[in-house]
């Protein structure tokens, strides 16, 4: 059933032209990728940030949550919002007081899962790292397209819904 | 020798571009053959500059070279509004040739009788001078100009139509919640969507993207400019100025309106100009303050009170079938393919409240955006991941809506407020609801976890009693409403003032109740019978 619409996407895809009389051509130019520069943080900052968002939204057979640079889409927030800025740094500080980043793979495991069941600060600052990186993460072609399978905001010429006979 | 000569008088000024607005300059211009001109306060918005097929991760790397898409939205920071906490009401306006309708919901609802006979019932307020088929024709002919998608499963609160289009197949996730509710005996019809699934009239059909809030970039869905105004224009009968941003409406000698104060949005040059005739439909907020300020048309007092939208809340969750499968293009033609008509007079059962509600379902199925439900999951790593790809394909979202009663108190002021950068009185909205909204909501929410707990959903936490905050529907009517009686009401059942004959206000402030539907299509319908009518009096020379 879903390769029906699989199959109907790509009509569709062929028939745009002739569904819209926009020009779209300026997609391509404007949505290359930005070479990737940290504009907030620092480098030590940036590594140990790539390495929570990992943790957090690991690779499988998918990419993860590094492999999709969601810790520049944290430096793009932290860039544009300076209260936010702060407070992630401030975050980012306290993580790094924790020895994280020179502990080893299982050890980060163990103080992740820690502050994630914990209340109070280390909760919060958990909360906010798995908060953000869920919000970069599903927003980027890895996260979204190729680990949840969303294949819209496209053309096609007919949309006919659920035809699964089991959900009649 | 320098002769001045006389500023030109206008057969008609109407002041709005929006569904209002557009209607009444379309069918005046168009149907009519009589001369326009239209007072708007932004400019047009360019189709072609719509970000409507800009991918998420797209949109990030635009954003970051420094783009935006267009603001359509104005900002309340160069029209402010007064609203207090804790009862802030959310006020969205577009200023802008086609105002909402660019970026409109689309739901297209037609009232019934359960609707415009609900006051006269009940005996709340005053009644609607009109009745469903005094606007069915009209409702009739909307439809058939602008494209309705829809079915033909009306119920008693939801009048049918001949002229829907075909309507867009339902998603998984809205099967399971129409089999749900209607084990409980909730119909479930076909959403009715101002968007044409077949080419019509000139305008293409969807493609059914599902990015209709960016703006659309084929016009498939109905917007004043393309639909009414456009081809307005091409008759050479409308005229369109455009940042004007009205200040006052002016009145003659002889107790008549005699033209507009506007200012330039981006020079703040005043100007006036003269019209035999003045339309208002500047939306219900803008089109209030034109008239307070403006102090005409309000021997009844009735002016900017009776604010009323409705109250809604969201209840979310997964399908347990759902789980695990394949994510689907779940775009359609943008919000839910479903709708839950009111069905609370049908049963026969008294309530301890007056009026009623139904339910929308826009996000339901796989969409661009995980939300937060993502966020309250629990853990990290290889099992967090798991758990939401697991749940994406299933989330199903239900949004209730119920009238909130006319009430006095709630209402639009321009008394003792600051002043826009123009000089003129900025708005203050009062919004409150009641023990009878209070008493709806119980039923709203008893309702939705009904069905919700029917297909074995599993629930997203929600706080039972929470509400959006006020004016999250962006349906505000009531303030100059319409009624029989002078004393009561501003307008006549035509739109047309009471104390001065030659104005006539047709957006949602001359609604008599909000009820729990979308109004646009209504909105539509009452502005082009009010401009039928005031067409009529011109010929035969009444006004």
């Amino acid at each position: 059933m879903s390769s029906r619409r699989d199959l109907l996407q790509i009509g569709a895809a062929v028939a745009a032209a002739s569904v819209s009389a926009q020009d779209h051509s300026h997609d391509a130019k404007d949505t290359a990728p930005s070479p990737k520069t940290a504009r907030f943080f620092k480098p030590a900052e940036m590594s140990l940030l790539a390495v929570i968002v990992e943790h957090i939204l690991p690779r499988t057979a998918t990419p993860g949550a590094a492999d999709a640079n969601v810790h520049y889409y944290i430096d793009w927030q932290c860039h544009t919002s300076a209260q936010r800025g702060a407070q992630i740094r401030k975050d980012l500080s306290w993580i790094a007081r924790q020895k994280f980043a020179k502990a080893s793979h299982a050890e980060q495991v163990r103080l992740l899962t820690g502050w994630s069941k914990a209340s109070g600060e280390p909760a919060r600052i958990f909360q906010s790292f798995k908060d953000l990186t869920i919000d970069g993460y599903y927003g980027t072609r890895e996260g979204l397209q190729m680990e949840l399978g969303w294949n819209a905001n496209t053309f096609l010429r007919e949309f006919k819904g659920c035809t699964h006979k089991e959900h009649a | 020798m320098y002769t001045q000569s006389a500023p030109e008088v206008h057969d008609v000024i109407v002041i709005g571009s929006g569904a209002a607005g557009g209607m009444t300059a379309w069918n005046l211009a168009v149907n009519h053959g009589i001369k326009v001109l239209m007072l708007d306060a932004g400019t047009r918005f360019r189709r072609e500059e719509f970000w409507t097929h800009v991918k998420p991760w797209q949109w990030r790397e635009r954003i970051e070279k420094g783009l935006a898409p267009p603001r359509i939205q104005l900002d309340p920071k160069e029209q402010p509004y007064l609203s207090k906490e804790p009862n802030r009401f959310d006020l969205i306006r577009v200023w802008g040739r086609g105002g909402k309708t660019n970026i409109w919901g689309r739901v297209a609802l037609r009232y019934s009788d359960l609707d415009f006979e609900g006051p006269a019932r009940d005996g709340w307020e005053i009644p609607w001078p009109i009745r469903y088929k005094d606007i069915a024709p009209y409702y009739d002919k909307v439809e058939q100009e602008i494209g309705v998608c829809g079915g033909d499963d009306d119920t008693d609160s939801l009048p049918g139509s001949r002229y829907h289009q075909p309507p867009p197949g339902f998603r998984c996730g809205e099967r399971f919640l129409k089999r749900s509710a209607e084990k409980l005996g909730i119909k479930i019809v076909n959403q009715r969507k101002a968007v044409n699934t077949q080419p019509k009239n000139g305008h293409n059909a969807c493609h059914y993207c599902g990015a209709c809030g960016r703006g659309c970039d084929v016009s498939a869905f109905f917007n004043s400019t393309d639909y009414l105004l456009d081809p307005a224009e091409k008759t050479g009968k409308l005229k369109i100025v455009d940042n004007a941003v009205v200040a006052h409406i002016l009145l003659g000698d002889n107790g008549l309106a005699k033209g507009v104060r506007y200012f330039d949005r981006y020079t703040g040059a005043e100007r006036i100009v003269y019209g035999k005739r003045i339309v208002l439909g500047a939306s219900c907020v803008d089109s209030t303050r034109i008239l307070l300020n403006s102090k005409i048309g309000n021997s009844s007092g009735v002016i900017g009170n009776y604010l009323c939208e409705q109250v809604r809340f969201h209840v979310t969750g997964f399908v347990p079938e759902l789980m695990g499968t394949k994510a689907m293009n779940d775009d359609g033609v943008g919000g839910e393919h479903i709708y839950l008509p009111r069905y609370n007079a049908r049963d026969g059962r008294k309530r301890d409240y007056l009026r009623g509600f139904g339910s929308q379902f826009w996000s339901t199925g796989s969409h661009a955006s995980v939300g937060n439900w993502a966020k309250q999951l629990d853990g990290f790593g290889v099992d967090l991941k798991t758990q939401i790809k697991r749940r994406y394909p299933a989330f199903v979202a239900m949004h209730p809506y119920g009238e909130v009663l006319p009430y006095k108190h709630n209402r639009v002021s321009v008394t003792g407020t600051p002043k826009d950068r123009y000089g003129i009185p900025i708005s203050r909205i009062e919004y409150s609801i009641g023990e009878n909204e209070r008493k709806m909501l119980n039923e709203m929410y008893d309702m939705a976890e009904s069905i919700f707990k029917g297909m074995n959903a599993e629930i997203i936490p929600f706080e039972r009693g929470a509400i959006d905050p006020f004016g999250s529907a962006i349906h505000e009517h009531g303030t100059c409403r319409m009624g029989d009686d002078p004393k009561r009401s501003a307008l006549n059942k035509f739109n047309q003032m009471h104390d001065v004959r030659n104005v006539f206000v047709v957006d949602g402030s001359s609604f008599t109740t909000a009820s729990e539907k979308n109004p646009t299509l209504t909105i539509l319908a009452l502005s082009w019978r009010a401009s039928d009518y005031l067409a009529e009096q011109m010929r035969t020379g009444d006004l």
